[in-house]
Protein backbone atom coordinates (compact mmCIF):
# COMPACT_ATOMS: atom_id res chain seq x y z
CA UNK A 1 0.00 0.00 0.00
CA UNK A 2 2.73 2.17 1.23
CA UNK A 3 4.84 1.19 -2.32
CA UNK A 4 1.83 2.00 -4.52
CA UNK A 5 0.99 5.75 -2.66
CA UNK A 6 4.62 6.73 -3.11
CA UNK A 7 4.35 5.55 -6.94
CA UNK A 8 1.13 7.27 -7.63
CA UNK A 9 2.65 10.22 -5.83
CA UNK A 10 5.41 9.68 -8.09
CA UNK A 11 3.93 9.15 -11.07
CA UNK A 12 1.19 12.38 -10.29
CA UNK A 13 4.53 14.40 -10.05
CA UNK A 14 6.74 13.35 -13.26
CA UNK A 15 3.63 14.20 -14.74
CA UNK A 16 3.51 17.45 -13.75
CA UNK A 17 6.88 18.07 -14.47
CA UNK A 18 6.51 17.58 -18.21
CA UNK A 19 3.57 19.83 -18.33
CA UNK A 20 5.46 22.72 -15.99
CA UNK A 21 8.50 21.90 -18.59
CA UNK A 22 6.29 22.48 -21.80
CA UNK A 23 9.06 23.92 -24.19
CA UNK A 24 11.98 21.07 -23.08
CA UNK A 25 9.42 18.73 -22.76
CA UNK A 26 8.67 18.91 -26.53
CA UNK A 27 11.87 19.57 -27.80
CA UNK A 28 13.17 16.08 -25.70
CA UNK A 29 10.12 14.46 -27.30
CA UNK A 30 11.01 15.74 -30.72
CA UNK A 31 14.31 14.14 -30.79
CA UNK A 32 13.36 10.75 -29.74
CA UNK A 33 10.99 11.28 -32.13
CA UNK A 34 13.23 12.22 -34.85
CA UNK A 35 15.45 9.35 -33.66
CA UNK A 36 13.30 7.04 -33.77
CA UNK A 37 11.80 8.10 -36.58
CA UNK A 38 15.29 7.56 -38.25
CA UNK A 39 16.01 4.74 -36.89
CA UNK A 40 12.43 3.21 -38.37
CA UNK A 41 13.44 4.40 -41.80
CA UNK A 42 17.39 2.80 -41.56
CA UNK A 43 15.40 -0.60 -39.85
CA UNK A 44 13.22 -0.02 -43.20
CA UNK A 45 16.44 -0.29 -45.56
CA UNK A 46 18.45 -2.42 -44.13
CA UNK A 47 15.93 -5.32 -43.61
CA UNK A 48 14.39 -4.94 -46.85
CA UNK A 49 17.68 -4.49 -48.50
CA UNK A 50 18.76 -7.80 -46.51
CA UNK A 51 15.45 -9.25 -47.66
CA UNK A 52 16.13 -7.93 -51.39
CA UNK A 53 19.88 -9.16 -50.70
CA UNK A 54 18.42 -12.77 -49.65
CA UNK A 55 16.79 -13.19 -52.53
CA UNK A 56 19.02 -11.93 -54.97
CA UNK A 57 21.44 -14.31 -52.94
CA UNK A 58 19.28 -17.26 -53.92
CA UNK A 59 19.23 -16.73 -57.28
CA UNK A 60 23.08 -16.53 -57.05
CA UNK A 61 23.94 -19.85 -57.85
CA UNK A 62 26.77 -22.82 -58.26
CA UNK A 63 27.22 -24.98 -61.19
CA UNK A 64 28.37 -28.10 -60.93
CA UNK A 65 29.81 -30.13 -64.02
CA UNK A 66 30.15 -33.68 -63.71
CA UNK A 67 33.24 -36.20 -65.33
CA UNK A 68 32.30 -37.94 -68.63
CA UNK A 69 30.42 -41.05 -68.66
CA UNK A 70 29.31 -40.81 -64.90
CA UNK A 71 26.88 -43.14 -63.55
CA UNK A 72 23.45 -41.78 -62.41
CA UNK A 73 24.20 -43.17 -58.85
CA UNK A 74 27.42 -41.01 -58.52
CA UNK A 75 25.53 -38.06 -59.51
CA UNK A 76 22.89 -38.68 -56.93
CA UNK A 77 25.83 -39.34 -54.01
CA UNK A 78 27.13 -36.20 -55.68
CA UNK A 79 23.60 -34.32 -55.10
CA UNK A 80 23.13 -35.84 -51.48
CA UNK A 81 26.69 -34.51 -50.30
CA UNK A 82 25.73 -31.30 -51.44
CA UNK A 83 22.52 -30.93 -49.82
CA UNK A 84 23.60 -31.83 -46.25
CA UNK A 85 25.36 -28.54 -46.29
CA UNK A 86 23.73 -26.10 -43.91
CA UNK A 87 24.69 -23.10 -46.12
CA UNK A 88 22.61 -24.98 -49.26
CA UNK A 89 19.18 -23.76 -49.77
CA UNK A 90 18.19 -26.07 -52.95
CA UNK A 91 20.00 -27.99 -55.48
CA UNK A 92 18.48 -28.26 -58.88
CA UNK A 93 19.42 -31.09 -61.13
CA UNK A 94 19.88 -29.84 -64.73
CA UNK A 95 19.90 -32.78 -67.31
CA UNK A 96 22.23 -32.93 -70.68
CA UNK A 97 18.67 -32.19 -72.51
CA UNK A 98 17.29 -29.51 -70.35
CA UNK A 99 21.20 -27.63 -70.87
CA UNK A 100 20.48 -27.77 -74.49
CA UNK A 101 17.14 -26.65 -74.56
CA UNK A 102 17.51 -23.47 -72.25
CA UNK A 103 21.25 -23.00 -74.65
CA UNK A 104 18.64 -23.29 -77.62
CA UNK A 105 16.29 -20.50 -76.11
CA UNK A 106 18.83 -17.95 -75.03
CA UNK A 107 20.95 -17.89 -78.04
CA UNK A 108 18.90 -19.40 -81.25
CA UNK A 109 15.34 -17.95 -79.92
CA UNK A 110 14.71 -16.21 -83.83
CA UNK A 111 17.10 -18.66 -85.87
CA UNK A 112 15.22 -22.24 -86.02
CA UNK A 113 16.81 -22.92 -88.99
CA UNK A 114 20.42 -21.78 -88.47
CA UNK A 115 20.38 -23.76 -85.66
CA UNK A 116 18.88 -27.15 -87.29
CA UNK A 117 21.08 -26.76 -90.27
CA UNK A 118 24.44 -26.82 -88.00
CA UNK A 119 23.86 -29.28 -85.31
CA UNK A 120 20.73 -31.21 -86.74
CA UNK A 121 19.10 -33.68 -83.75
CA UNK A 122 22.55 -33.83 -81.83
CA UNK A 123 23.18 -32.26 -78.32
CA UNK A 124 26.83 -31.11 -78.21
CA UNK A 125 26.33 -30.21 -74.63
CA UNK A 126 25.64 -33.99 -73.47
CA UNK A 127 28.22 -33.93 -71.25
CA UNK A 128 27.01 -30.81 -69.75
CA UNK A 129 24.51 -32.26 -66.80
CA UNK A 130 24.93 -30.60 -63.95
CA UNK A 131 23.59 -29.41 -60.30
CA UNK A 132 22.50 -25.59 -59.58
CA UNK A 133 23.40 -25.11 -55.95
CA UNK A 134 21.57 -22.11 -54.77
CA UNK A 135 22.89 -21.00 -51.32
CA UNK A 136 21.54 -19.25 -48.77
CA UNK A 137 23.84 -17.29 -47.63
CA UNK A 138 26.47 -16.41 -50.45
CA UNK A 139 29.48 -15.25 -48.50
CA UNK A 140 29.87 -18.69 -47.82
CA UNK A 141 29.84 -19.75 -51.82
CA UNK A 142 33.90 -19.54 -51.92
CA UNK A 143 33.65 -22.53 -48.67
CA UNK A 144 30.97 -24.55 -50.39
CA UNK A 145 32.88 -24.53 -54.34
CA UNK A 146 36.28 -26.07 -52.13
CA UNK A 147 33.75 -28.66 -50.85
CA UNK A 148 32.24 -29.68 -54.41
CA UNK A 149 35.34 -29.33 -56.05
CA UNK A 150 36.86 -32.56 -53.60
CA UNK A 151 34.13 -34.67 -54.55
CA UNK A 152 34.64 -37.64 -56.81
CA UNK A 153 33.12 -37.19 -60.06
CA UNK A 154 33.06 -33.27 -60.23
CA UNK A 155 34.56 -32.20 -63.47
CA UNK A 156 34.10 -28.79 -62.72
CA UNK A 157 32.60 -25.90 -60.41
CA UNK A 158 31.44 -22.30 -61.99
CA UNK A 159 30.63 -19.73 -58.90
CA UNK A 160 29.97 -16.08 -59.11
CA UNK A 161 32.09 -15.24 -56.44
CA UNK A 162 31.87 -11.46 -57.85
CA UNK A 163 28.12 -11.12 -57.40
CA UNK A 164 28.38 -12.88 -53.85
CA UNK A 165 31.14 -10.82 -52.72
CA UNK A 166 29.66 -7.64 -54.12
CA UNK A 167 25.59 -8.56 -52.19
CA UNK A 168 27.82 -8.66 -49.12
CA UNK A 169 29.87 -5.95 -49.16
CA UNK A 170 26.86 -3.84 -49.48
CA UNK A 171 25.01 -5.12 -46.95
CA UNK A 172 28.05 -4.91 -44.21
CA UNK A 173 27.85 -1.20 -45.75
CA UNK A 174 24.16 -0.14 -45.34
CA UNK A 175 24.69 -2.28 -41.84
CA UNK A 176 27.62 0.31 -40.50
CA UNK A 177 26.34 3.16 -41.60
CA UNK A 178 22.88 2.79 -39.87
CA UNK A 179 24.58 1.96 -36.81
CA UNK A 180 26.82 4.93 -36.59
CA UNK A 181 24.27 7.25 -37.28
CA UNK A 182 21.69 5.46 -34.90
CA UNK A 183 24.48 5.87 -32.59
CA UNK A 184 24.85 9.66 -32.71
CA UNK A 185 21.57 10.09 -32.78
CA UNK A 186 20.57 8.36 -29.54
CA UNK A 187 23.94 10.18 -27.53
CA UNK A 188 21.82 13.39 -29.00
CA UNK A 189 18.44 12.07 -27.30
CA UNK A 190 20.20 11.38 -24.13
CA UNK A 191 21.64 14.96 -24.20
CA UNK A 192 18.51 16.60 -24.33
CA UNK A 193 16.79 13.91 -21.84
CA UNK A 194 19.51 15.52 -19.54
CA UNK A 195 19.18 19.11 -20.49
CA UNK A 196 14.97 18.90 -19.51
CA UNK A 197 15.52 16.51 -16.48
CA UNK A 198 17.71 19.36 -15.05
CA UNK A 199 15.43 21.65 -16.08
CA UNK A 200 12.68 19.96 -14.15
CA UNK A 201 15.48 19.58 -11.02
CA UNK A 202 16.19 23.44 -11.17
CA UNK A 203 12.46 24.06 -11.03
CA UNK A 204 11.66 22.23 -8.15
CA UNK A 205 14.74 22.50 -6.51
CA UNK A 206 12.63 24.18 -3.29
CA UNK A 207 11.00 21.28 -3.10
CA UNK A 208 13.95 18.76 -3.26
CA UNK A 209 14.84 20.76 -0.67
CA UNK A 210 11.92 20.46 2.17
CA UNK A 211 11.18 17.31 0.84
CA UNK A 212 14.86 16.18 2.23
CA UNK A 213 14.15 17.79 5.51
CA UNK A 214 10.70 16.07 6.47
CA UNK A 215 12.62 12.67 6.06
CA UNK A 216 12.24 11.93 2.08
CA UNK A 217 14.15 9.15 0.81
CA UNK A 218 16.75 9.52 -2.13
CA UNK A 219 14.01 7.31 -4.13
CA UNK A 220 11.16 9.23 -3.41
CA UNK A 221 12.82 12.36 -4.27
CA UNK A 222 14.03 10.67 -7.68
CA UNK A 223 11.57 8.93 -8.63
CA UNK A 224 9.56 11.76 -10.07
CA UNK A 225 12.53 12.44 -12.64
CA UNK A 226 12.89 8.77 -13.84
CA UNK A 227 8.97 8.99 -14.54
CA UNK A 228 9.44 11.73 -16.20
CA UNK A 229 12.19 10.49 -18.41
CA UNK A 230 10.25 7.67 -19.00
CA UNK A 231 7.21 9.32 -20.08
CA UNK A 232 9.35 11.51 -22.44
CA UNK A 233 11.06 8.33 -24.03
CA UNK A 234 7.50 6.71 -24.52
CA UNK A 235 5.58 9.13 -26.20
CA UNK A 236 9.02 9.66 -28.35
CA UNK A 237 8.55 6.22 -29.43
CA UNK A 238 4.91 5.85 -30.06
CA UNK A 239 4.82 9.03 -32.35
CA UNK A 240 7.40 7.75 -34.85
CA UNK A 241 6.11 4.13 -34.88
CA UNK A 242 2.35 5.73 -35.57
CA UNK A 243 3.95 8.00 -38.48
CA UNK A 244 6.01 4.83 -39.65
CA UNK A 245 3.51 2.69 -39.61
CA UNK A 246 1.16 4.59 -42.24
CA UNK A 247 4.55 5.95 -44.18
CA UNK A 248 5.44 1.92 -44.61
CA UNK A 249 2.19 0.43 -45.92
CA UNK A 250 1.62 3.69 -48.35
CA UNK A 251 5.11 3.27 -49.67
CA UNK A 252 4.73 -0.23 -50.20
CA UNK A 253 1.21 0.06 -51.79
CA UNK A 254 2.50 2.90 -53.94
CA UNK A 255 5.38 0.71 -55.35
CA UNK A 256 3.13 -2.41 -55.61
CA UNK A 257 0.95 0.04 -57.92
CA UNK A 258 3.40 1.98 -59.87
CA UNK A 259 6.15 -0.24 -59.86
CA UNK A 260 4.75 -3.66 -60.79
CA UNK A 261 7.28 -4.48 -63.81
CA UNK A 262 10.12 -4.49 -60.89
CA UNK A 263 7.88 -6.54 -59.19
CA UNK A 264 10.68 -9.46 -58.96
CA UNK A 265 13.58 -6.90 -57.45
CA UNK A 266 11.39 -4.52 -55.44
CA UNK A 267 10.23 -7.16 -53.06
CA UNK A 268 9.27 -5.90 -49.41
CA UNK A 269 8.69 -7.62 -46.40
CA UNK A 270 5.46 -7.04 -44.97
CA UNK A 271 3.97 -4.58 -42.13
CA UNK A 272 3.25 -6.85 -40.05
CA UNK A 273 7.00 -8.64 -40.14
CA UNK A 274 8.59 -5.36 -39.84
CA UNK A 275 6.59 -3.88 -36.88
CA UNK A 276 6.39 -6.45 -34.79
CA UNK A 277 10.04 -6.15 -34.15
CA UNK A 278 10.19 -2.27 -34.59
CA UNK A 279 7.57 -0.84 -31.93
CA UNK A 280 8.89 -3.60 -28.70
CA UNK A 281 12.61 -1.84 -29.91
CA UNK A 282 11.85 1.46 -30.55
CA UNK A 283 9.52 1.24 -26.98
CA UNK A 284 12.57 0.04 -25.34
CA UNK A 285 14.88 2.74 -27.17
CA UNK A 286 12.99 5.33 -25.70
CA UNK A 287 12.67 3.80 -22.31
CA UNK A 288 15.88 3.19 -22.35
CA UNK A 289 16.60 6.44 -23.25
CA UNK A 290 14.16 8.35 -20.96
CA UNK A 291 15.77 6.12 -17.94
CA UNK A 292 19.43 6.29 -18.53
CA UNK A 293 19.20 10.37 -19.64
CA UNK A 294 17.07 10.95 -16.54
CA UNK A 295 19.32 8.69 -13.83
CA UNK A 296 22.92 10.44 -14.97
CA UNK A 297 21.20 13.57 -14.59
CA UNK A 298 20.79 12.75 -10.89
CA UNK A 299 23.67 11.61 -10.52
CA UNK A 300 24.97 15.12 -12.19
CA UNK A 301 22.70 17.37 -10.34
CA UNK A 302 20.85 15.75 -7.46
CA UNK A 303 22.68 14.95 -4.62
CA UNK A 304 20.01 13.79 -2.34
CA UNK B 1 28.18 15.66 30.55
CA UNK B 2 26.43 12.75 31.89
CA UNK B 3 25.14 10.59 29.41
CA UNK B 4 21.83 9.94 30.33
CA UNK B 5 18.69 8.22 28.60
CA UNK B 6 16.55 11.67 29.47
CA UNK B 7 18.59 12.93 27.36
CA UNK B 8 16.94 13.47 23.76
CA UNK B 9 19.65 16.15 22.14
CA UNK B 10 23.66 15.55 23.69
CA UNK B 11 26.65 17.35 22.35
CA UNK B 12 30.13 16.57 23.69
CA UNK B 13 33.45 18.71 22.55
CA UNK B 14 31.55 19.66 18.95
CA UNK B 15 33.24 21.80 16.90
CA UNK B 16 32.95 22.45 13.29
CA UNK B 17 35.25 23.81 10.84
CA UNK B 18 34.59 24.30 7.28
CA UNK B 19 36.73 23.75 3.96
CA UNK B 20 37.38 27.34 3.84
CA UNK B 21 39.10 27.03 7.00
CA UNK B 22 36.15 29.01 8.92
CA UNK B 23 35.48 27.45 12.20
CA UNK B 24 32.04 27.92 13.25
CA UNK B 25 31.64 25.85 16.23
CA UNK B 26 34.61 25.83 19.07
CA UNK B 27 34.33 23.00 21.29
CA UNK B 28 30.80 23.22 22.43
CA UNK B 29 28.72 20.80 24.62
CA UNK B 30 25.52 21.18 25.82
CA UNK B 31 22.47 18.62 26.44
CA UNK B 32 18.90 18.71 26.08
CA UNK B 33 16.01 17.06 28.09
CA UNK B 34 13.30 15.21 26.40
CA UNK B 35 10.30 17.78 26.36
CA UNK B 36 11.97 20.40 27.25
CA UNK B 37 12.43 24.67 25.43
CA UNK B 38 15.12 25.85 24.76
CA UNK B 39 16.35 29.16 23.07
CA UNK B 40 19.35 29.49 21.73
CA UNK B 41 20.38 32.83 21.10
CA UNK B 42 23.42 34.60 19.83
CA UNK B 43 24.60 37.18 17.06
CA UNK B 44 24.77 36.62 13.44
CA UNK B 45 28.07 34.03 13.04
CA UNK B 46 27.60 32.73 16.38
CA UNK B 47 27.41 29.30 14.85
CA UNK B 48 24.04 28.85 15.33
CA UNK B 49 22.84 27.88 11.75
CA UNK B 50 25.73 25.11 11.89
CA UNK B 51 23.88 24.06 14.95
CA UNK B 52 20.96 23.85 12.99
CA UNK B 53 22.21 21.61 10.08
CA UNK B 54 24.59 19.24 12.25
CA UNK B 55 21.46 18.41 14.15
CA UNK B 56 19.69 17.49 10.88
CA UNK B 57 22.98 15.48 9.88
CA UNK B 58 23.04 18.27 6.76
CA UNK B 59 26.82 18.28 7.43
CA UNK B 60 29.30 16.28 9.86
CA UNK B 61 31.38 17.64 12.61
CA UNK B 62 34.65 18.20 12.14
CA UNK B 63 35.56 16.85 16.29
CA UNK B 64 33.07 15.22 18.98
CA UNK B 65 29.86 13.38 19.56
CA UNK B 66 26.09 14.24 18.98
CA UNK B 67 23.57 11.71 19.98
CA UNK B 68 19.86 12.12 19.21
CA UNK B 69 17.88 10.02 21.22
CA UNK B 70 20.72 8.40 22.59
CA UNK B 71 22.46 7.68 19.24
CA UNK B 72 25.55 8.44 17.86
CA UNK B 73 24.15 10.40 14.86
CA UNK B 74 28.00 9.84 13.22
CA UNK B 75 26.81 6.01 13.17
CA UNK B 76 23.71 6.68 10.81
CA UNK B 77 24.41 5.51 7.60
CA UNK B 78 23.65 7.77 4.88
CA UNK B 79 20.33 5.42 3.63
CA UNK B 80 18.97 6.16 6.60
CA UNK B 81 19.44 10.24 7.58
CA UNK B 82 15.81 10.31 5.95
CA UNK B 83 14.38 8.10 8.30
CA UNK B 84 16.87 10.42 11.20
CA UNK B 85 15.12 13.66 9.54
CA UNK B 86 11.55 12.13 10.40
CA UNK B 87 11.78 12.85 14.29
CA UNK B 88 13.23 15.85 13.79
CA UNK B 89 10.49 18.73 12.62
CA UNK B 90 11.94 22.07 11.26
CA UNK B 91 10.46 25.75 10.61
CA UNK B 92 12.54 28.53 9.05
CA UNK B 93 12.46 32.40 8.83
CA UNK B 94 11.49 32.34 5.49
CA UNK B 95 8.62 29.38 5.72
CA UNK B 96 9.81 27.63 2.80
CA UNK B 97 6.26 26.38 1.81
CA UNK B 98 5.55 26.02 -1.90
CA UNK B 99 3.34 28.16 -3.77
CA UNK B 100 1.93 25.91 -6.82
CA UNK B 101 -0.11 24.15 -3.78
CA UNK B 102 -2.52 24.47 -1.75
CA UNK B 103 -1.76 24.94 2.61
CA UNK B 104 -3.05 21.35 2.57
CA UNK B 105 -0.77 20.17 0.30
CA UNK B 106 1.70 21.89 1.78
CA UNK B 107 1.50 20.01 5.01
CA UNK B 108 0.62 16.80 3.33
CA UNK B 109 3.91 16.34 1.58
CA UNK B 110 5.51 15.69 4.96
CA UNK B 111 3.31 12.56 5.24
CA UNK B 112 3.54 11.72 1.70
CA UNK B 113 7.23 11.12 1.75
CA UNK B 114 6.59 8.94 4.45
CA UNK B 115 3.46 7.25 2.30
CA UNK B 116 1.35 7.32 4.79
CA UNK B 117 -2.01 6.31 3.42
CA UNK B 118 -4.66 8.59 1.43
CA UNK B 119 -7.27 8.64 3.96
CA UNK B 120 -4.70 8.59 7.26
CA UNK B 121 -3.07 11.99 6.12
CA UNK B 122 -6.29 13.46 5.21
CA UNK B 123 -7.09 12.88 8.88
CA UNK B 124 -3.67 13.94 10.13
CA UNK B 125 -3.49 17.23 7.79
CA UNK B 126 -6.70 18.24 9.14
CA UNK B 127 -6.05 17.60 12.92
CA UNK B 128 -3.08 19.61 13.07
CA UNK B 129 -4.02 22.34 10.63
CA UNK B 130 -7.08 22.53 13.46
CA UNK B 131 -4.25 23.20 15.59
CA UNK B 132 -2.68 25.66 14.28
CA UNK B 133 -5.87 27.46 13.38
CA UNK B 134 -6.20 27.31 10.17
CA UNK B 135 -9.13 24.90 9.37
CA UNK B 136 -10.36 27.33 6.95
CA UNK B 137 -7.98 27.63 4.63
CA UNK B 138 -7.47 24.56 3.79
CA UNK B 139 -7.50 24.92 0.14
CA UNK B 140 -6.00 28.52 -0.09
CA UNK B 141 -2.79 29.16 -1.82
CA UNK B 142 0.27 30.03 0.93
CA UNK B 143 0.75 33.33 -0.92
CA UNK B 144 -2.07 34.33 -0.01
CA UNK B 145 -1.56 34.28 3.61
CA UNK B 146 0.00 36.85 6.25
CA UNK B 147 3.34 36.42 7.31
CA UNK B 148 1.85 34.64 10.51
CA UNK B 149 -0.40 32.50 8.61
CA UNK B 150 2.12 31.08 6.39
CA UNK B 151 4.71 30.47 9.35
CA UNK B 152 1.89 28.45 11.19
CA UNK B 153 1.52 26.08 8.04
CA UNK B 154 4.91 25.85 7.93
CA UNK B 155 4.49 25.05 11.37
CA UNK B 156 1.89 22.21 10.67
CA UNK B 157 4.06 21.28 8.12
CA UNK B 158 6.77 20.11 10.85
CA UNK B 159 4.67 18.81 13.31
CA UNK B 160 2.47 16.57 11.17
CA UNK B 161 4.95 13.29 11.29
CA UNK B 162 4.26 13.69 14.98
CA UNK B 163 8.52 14.56 15.08
CA UNK B 164 10.16 14.53 19.33
CA UNK B 165 12.16 16.77 18.30
CA UNK B 166 11.10 21.01 16.72
CA UNK B 167 13.89 22.93 15.60
CA UNK B 168 12.41 26.65 14.80
CA UNK B 169 15.39 28.48 13.15
CA UNK B 170 14.20 32.35 13.85
CA UNK B 171 10.48 32.07 13.24
CA UNK B 172 9.44 34.99 14.35
CA UNK B 173 12.03 36.79 12.29
CA UNK B 174 9.65 37.81 9.33
CA UNK B 175 6.56 38.53 11.58
CA UNK B 176 5.33 41.88 13.66
CA UNK B 177 5.08 41.62 17.34
CA UNK B 178 1.48 40.59 17.34
CA UNK B 179 1.90 37.16 15.58
CA UNK B 180 5.65 36.45 16.58
CA UNK B 181 3.97 36.33 20.26
CA UNK B 182 1.15 34.11 18.72
CA UNK B 183 3.36 31.90 17.10
CA UNK B 184 5.72 31.42 20.07
CA UNK B 185 2.68 30.77 22.19
CA UNK B 186 1.78 27.54 19.71
CA UNK B 187 5.00 26.31 20.22
CA UNK B 188 4.35 26.51 23.24
CA UNK B 189 1.44 24.21 22.98
CA UNK B 190 3.74 22.18 21.08
CA UNK B 191 6.19 21.82 23.60
CA UNK B 192 3.46 20.89 26.64
CA UNK B 193 2.25 18.29 23.96
CA UNK B 194 5.90 16.67 24.96
CA UNK B 195 7.50 17.73 21.86
CA UNK B 196 10.95 18.74 22.56
CA UNK B 197 11.51 22.84 20.95
CA UNK B 198 14.64 24.14 20.07
CA UNK B 199 14.42 27.79 18.87
CA UNK B 200 17.10 29.73 17.28
CA UNK B 201 16.59 33.08 17.67
CA UNK B 202 17.41 36.88 17.64
CA UNK B 203 13.99 38.62 18.96
CA UNK B 204 14.94 39.80 22.78
CA UNK B 205 11.51 40.32 23.60
CA UNK B 206 9.88 36.63 23.22
CA UNK B 207 12.83 34.82 24.40
CA UNK B 208 12.08 37.73 27.43
CA UNK B 209 8.71 36.79 28.19
CA UNK B 210 8.81 33.34 28.22
CA UNK B 211 11.95 32.55 30.53
CA UNK B 212 12.63 29.15 28.92
CA UNK B 213 15.87 28.03 29.04
CA UNK B 214 18.39 29.97 26.75
CA UNK B 215 22.31 28.79 25.65
CA UNK B 216 24.11 31.79 24.20
CA UNK B 217 26.61 31.85 21.92
CA UNK B 218 29.14 34.25 20.44
CA UNK B 219 31.75 33.18 17.75
CA UNK B 220 31.15 29.36 17.65
CA UNK B 221 31.27 29.31 21.28
CA UNK B 222 28.32 28.73 24.07
CA UNK B 223 28.92 31.50 26.33
CA UNK B 224 26.31 31.00 28.89
CA UNK B 225 23.28 28.21 29.39
CA UNK B 226 20.56 29.27 31.97
CA UNK B 227 17.80 27.15 33.16
CA UNK B 228 15.63 30.19 32.82
CA UNK B 229 16.58 33.35 31.78
CA UNK B 230 16.20 36.09 29.07
CA UNK B 231 18.21 37.44 25.71
CA UNK B 232 20.14 39.49 28.40
CA UNK B 233 23.26 36.86 26.98
CA UNK B 234 24.34 38.88 24.00
CA UNK B 235 25.64 41.40 26.25
CA UNK B 236 28.17 39.45 28.50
Amino acid sequence: MKGINVLLYGLKQGIKNIRQNGLFTLASVGTISACLFLFGIFYFMVCNFQYMVKNAETSVGVTVFFDEGISEDTIQSIGNSIRQREEVLEVKYVSAEEAWENFKKDVFADSEAELSETFGTDNPLKDSASYEVYLNDVSRQNGLIKYIKKLDGVREVKGSAETAKGLGNINRLVGYVSAAIIIILLAVSIFLINTTVSMGIAVRKEEIGIMKLVGATDSFIRLPFIIEGVVIGLIGAIIPLIILHFMYSGIISFIADKFSALSDILVFLDVKDIFNVLVPVSIAVGVGIGFAGSVWTMRKHLRV
Amino acid sequence: MQENEEYIIELKNISKTYSEGVDALDDVSFSIKKGEFVFVVGPSGSGKSTLIKLLLKEIEPTSGVIKVSGKDSSKIKRRNIPKYRRNIGVVFQDFRLLGDRSVFENVALAQRVIGVPKWKMNRNVSSVLSMVGLTEKLMVNPNELSGGEQQRVALARALVNRPGILLADEPTGNLDPKNAWSIMELLDEVNKLGTTVIVVTHNPEVVDMMQKRVIAMQDGKLTHDESKGGYAYERY
